[in-house]
């Protein structure tokens, strides 16, 4: 695994809600999308995705069915709700002005 | 973070466990085929593409404890499932479990009691409804609250306009007689508005009207509602029927509400009649306590100012109502009037002493965890290496304690109600509002923290070190770490040690006090005397010559009894407070004083057994219109007439250096006659004071009637087993039948009361310090017999290389004494350093008494040894090969 970078609860969480955005997945498939999407960087064990899985839904930003996969056997998928959405958009936000604060910072 | 969300998930996990699980499971097994199936897809064959998946997934029921933990209701379940644990553990060592419930139950039951007791007397409010609308009126006589003379409160009654209404009241004997029974019952004269006051209106008929409040008024009275229950029935048409009051027909009028309380007696009042105020502007006794409501929107800021500024007006119109020190009217709170300072630090202090035996049985129950914490260090250990965090630990230690110390503590509350009720029925009268002891919520609150508290304090000192636990050393064989801990143990046992000592020490001062108190010499012989006092003064007896020929007239009818060898009056008892006045010896007006001053008839000195010791008795031609004489005791004779005769000079009483009081009592002053011996006139623990006595018949009337009561009788028995009580109130009856009934006791009662105060403290704190000696002997035992049953392996080898049994015992016994040598030595510390809290409830003794410090010391290193002896003949009696083999 290359350069283990350690994961912030609450950055997971943003990574998991943008994983979702495009539409619903399996466990397995979040942490494909995500190693997908970050370019390899983040690689998340199942160890703490679960745990971030089971947290959001029960929070109320996921849904999770159960439903056929792709090779026909029964897996867990989520899918983002309504407030899920909301609060991607507004953690969205919220990292952008983290990141710009800390970009003029460091620039100084 | 939607609720409803996290509420739905909440229940789910809760109450749907097994559903829940099982959807894990599915999902890690679904997720693991996937893991599977890529690997195929990417060229392995199955078994390596099972292994690797098997590694992707990882360890599983890590993974699924830490879905566990981020659920909702995972720390609730944690909970549940410790208690349920906890719960298990205790019922599967019953003998740990019961020692530890005991311990706490006393030590936490005492404390309820206790508090029980200073909550009812100092901190609950009054029982009033609105009562913070009710204030006490009280007159500052110039340092001291005094209650208000007639003429004070009908002034203050015409003219403050903060209160919305005044009353005051008198304690009457009654005694009621409804049909078959005549018992004597706590009842009430009270003036006008008296329940406006306290506000309460009567459940049944009415209160008083204005036109009872008369003196010479209709007879009618109010009565209490138990007593409406128990003699009537409950009836409806109680009101209109007559009772017979102290053998007059009264009507009752009204009952009063079950809520009714006055806290201003000890006993319940069960009957209430109006009272009718003679205001007599000559009349300075200070003989009304008055309770008033504010009015409405006026603060009790506003009520005290308008109190101070309606004393000018009053000093102007009456002045011969306010002395010169006097401060005038003020409002003061029912604990500055009704709680003697003395009760409140007392009360204050015995708290105290409870809660150092609540300590010292926590250390216990302490220990006893510690030792079974330190039997389950596998256990802790296989925990920690199986992922539980310390906090983890910690709380399954704690959820134990905290089971044990919630389940003391309700047998606490049952104890603590049980002890309350028995101190209630011991405590001296003069602690008021004790009949407000009783479990409300204060109570059970202070229970219950305290509870809590005792159950975090011990959990955590047992849990401390558990948590520390060394995975690896404790995993070993023969686990050595045990230092830290018997540390700790050793630490306790020297806190137990030294509060113990602390009450003992304490318990020790208050027993000398007390034996000290009974050895006394009161100066005269109490036994064989009865007392008879008269209640109350009704009109007729208003001088002193009136006063001396009603004694003179029960003499009479006792001459010949055959049951009284000897009867005399007097203004007041020995050991109560009588009357004191300023005098200056004749002619020298150097030498003036204030003295005891008595009226007594003749035959006084020779009922009481007082001897005399020059001069001569009083006679009967002592009399009005003769020259005025007075008999003075040894105190007065040394302190005026050191080295020389009194017998002959003069007392100019009511004379203050060159100055008389009082016009009225300028003269030519009395002539001492003969000096007795001395005797305890004001209480035991005060030195005899100066003394001077006169006759009856030439008392002045201002002087006899300060206190404004009848004289008492004293009688002695020609034999023991008369009935001299029946002689006593049948001359009084036939002298005049209008008086009220007599109290009659034994003088031995009035040696006896004036020592209850004494002997309910040293009791109390004798029975406490048991109770502390008891439970650190009990600690002292327990610690070295588990000590001993750790270190069995060490005695062994001991044993085997040559130690003897006495040595190894003299080991385990030193290992007990030396902490108690400790806690001794800091406890005669603490002792000295407290010991301005108790010296005023000393007699006869220092507070650091060294005789005292002593012999505690001893008792409790006495009793450390006999605690240390079972466990150190144990020790010697060890089989050294049993020992090396089983260790």
């Amino acid at each position: 695994m290359a350069g283990r970078t350690t994961l912030l609860q609450g950055t997971l969480d943003l990574l998991i809600l943008k994983a979702l955005a495009a539409g619903e997945l399996h466990g397995l498939g979040v942490s494909r999308r995500i190693e997908q999407i970050t370019g390899g960087t983040f690689s998340v064990q199942p160890g703490s995705l679960f745990p971030a899985l089971h947290r959001l839904d029960e929070a109320g930003w996921l849904e999770s069915d159960w439903r056929p996969s792709e090779n026909n056997r029964r897996a867990k998928y989520y899918s983002l709700t309504k407030s899920g959405r909301k609060q991607l958009a507004a953690e969205a936000a919220q990292w952008n002005v983290v990141a710009l604060a800390m970009g003029r910072a460091l620039e100084a | 973070m939607s609720f409803k969300s996290r509420g739905v998930s909440l229940w789910r996990n809760l109450v749907h466990r097994d559903r829940v699980e099982r959807d894990l499971d599915d999902e890690l097994r679904s997720t693991f085929d996937l893991l599977v199936e890529e690997n195929v897809r990417a060229g392995m064959t199955d078994e390596v593409a099972r292994r690797k998946a098997a590694l992707q997934l990882g360890a599983v029921e890590p993974l699924k404890e830490r879905v566990r933990d981020a659920r909702s209701g995972a720390s609730i379940e944690a909970l549940a499932q410790d208690v349920r644990y906890a719960l298990r553990l205790l019922r599967r060592s019953p003998g740990f479990t019961a020692v530890a419930l005991l311990t706490l139950a006393l030590g936490i039951g005492a404390n309820s009691a206790i508090f029980n007791v200073v909550d009812a007397v100092l901190l609950r409010p009054l029982p009033f409804p609105d009562a913070d609308r009710v204030v006490h009126v009280a007159w500052d006589g110039g340092g001291h609250l005094q209650s208000l003379s007639a003429v004070k409160f009908q002034y203050w009654h015409d003219h403050a306009r903060s209160f919305e209404a005044m009353a005051t009241w008198r304690h009457l004997p009654a005694r009621v007689d409804a049909g078959t029974n005549v018992s004597p019952v706590p009842a009430l004269g009270v003036s006008r508005d008296f329940l406006r006051v306290l506000g309460y209106t009567p459940v049944l008929g009415r209160g008083f009207v204005a036109a009872e409040h008369v003196p010479g008024g209709p007879m009618v009275a109010v009565i209490s509602h138990p007593m409406w229950r128990t003699r009537f029935g409950s009836a409806a048409d109680v009101v209109g029927r007559t009772i017979r009051l102290n053998d007059e027909p009264v009507a009752i009028v009204g009952v009063l509400p079950e809520s009714f309380a006055f806290p201003y007696e000890n006993e319940p009042v069960e009957v209430i009649v109006p009272l009718g105020l003679t205001v007599d502007p000559n009349d300075v006794a200070e003989n009304w306590p008055t309770v008033a409501r504010l009015r409405g929107g006026v603060t009790r800021e506003q009520a005290h100012t308008e109190a101070g500024s309606l004393t000018e007006s009053f000093r102007a119109a009456y002045p011969n109502q306010v002395s010169a020190q006097d401060r005038g009217m003020i409002l003061a709170t029912f604990s500055e009037l009704y709680v003697v300072d003395s009760v409140r630090r007392a009360l204050w202090i015995l708290m105290g002493a409870v809660t150092l035996v609540l300590l010292i049985a926590c250390a216990n129950v302490a220990n006893l965890f510690l030792a079974r914490a330190a039997r389950r260090r596998g256990e802790m250990a296989l925990r920690t290496a199986l992922g539980a965090t310390r906090g983890r630990i910690v709380r399954l230690v704690l959820t134990e304690s905290v089971l044990v110390g919630l389940a003391a503590g309700a047998l606490a509350l049952l104890l603590g109600r049980w002890v309350a009720g028995v101190l209630v029925a011991l405590t001296p009268t003069e602690v008021p509002r004790m009949a407000a002891v009783g479990i409300d919520w204060r109570v059970t609150l202070f229970t219950f923290v305290a509870s809590l508290a005792t159950s975090v304090l011990f959990g955590g000192a047992a849990a401390w070190p558990a948590a520390r636990a060394h995975v690896a050393e404790v995993l070993r064989e023969s686990p050595r770490g045990s230092s830290g801990r018997s540390r700790i143990r050793q630490g306790l046992l020297v806190a137990q040690s030294g509060l113990s000592m602390v009450l003992l020490v304490g318990a020790g001062l208050l027993l000398a006090t007390l034996i000290g108190l009974t050895r006394v010499d009161t100066g005269f012989d109490p036994e064989g005397l009865v007392a008879a006092r008269l209640p109350s003064k009704p009109a007729g007896y208003e001088t002193s010559q009136d006063l001396w020929a009603f004694e003179q007239r029960v003499m009479q009818q006792l001459e010949g009894s055959p049951v009284i060898a000897l009867v005399a009056g007097a203004s007041s008892l020995p050991l109560e407070r009588g009357i004191n006045t300023p005098m200056t010896i004749g002619g020298r007006p150097d030498l003036w004083g204030t003295v005891e001053w008595r009226a007594v008839t003749p035959a006084y000195f020779q009922t009481l057994g007082i001897a005399l010791a020059e001069g001569r008795p009083f006679e009967n031609t002592d009399g009005a219109g003769r020259p005025p004489v007075a008999i003075v005791n040894e105190a007065f004779a040394r302190s005026y007439f050191a080295g020389e005769n009194p017998i002959g000079q003069r007392i100019e009483v009511g004379r203050v250096k060159g100055d008389w009081i009082d016009p009225s009592r300028v003269g030519p002053g009395v002539e001492i006659v003969g000096i007795v011996a001395d005797i305890r006139e004001v209480s035991l623990r005060t030195e005899p004071r100066r003394t001077m006595y006169v006759p009856q018949a030439q008392a002045p009337t201002l002087l006899s009637n300060v206190r404004g009561t009848m004289p008492v009788f004293i009688a002695r028995e020609r034999f023991p087993g008369g009935d001299v009580d029946r002689a006593l109130m049948n001359a009084i009856r036939a002298v005049d039948p209008g008086l009220p009934r007599p109290q009659l006791f034994p003088l031995d009662d009035l040696v006896a009361r004036s020592l209850a105060r004494e002997r309910f403290g040293a009791t109390l704190l004798s029975v406490l310090a048991a109770l502390a000696l008891a439970l650190t002997a009990f600690g002292i035992y327990g610690v070295l017999a588990y000590t001993i049953q750790q270190r069995r392996r060490e005695i062994g080898i001991r044993m085997a290389l040559g130690a003897s049994g006495p040595q190894v015992a003299r080991l385990v016994m030193v290992q007990g004494i030396a902490p108690v040598l400790v806690g001794v030595i800091l406890g005669v510390l603490s002792s000295i350093a407290a010991s301005k809290l108790v010296a005023g409830f000393l007699w006869g003794v220092t507070p650091t008494d060294p005789a005292t410090l002593a012999t505690m010391a001893a008792v409790l290193l006495g009793v450390a040894l006999a605690a240390s002896w079972i466990p150190a003949r144990e020790a010697a009696g060890v089989d050294p090969v049993n020992a090396l083999n089983c260790g």
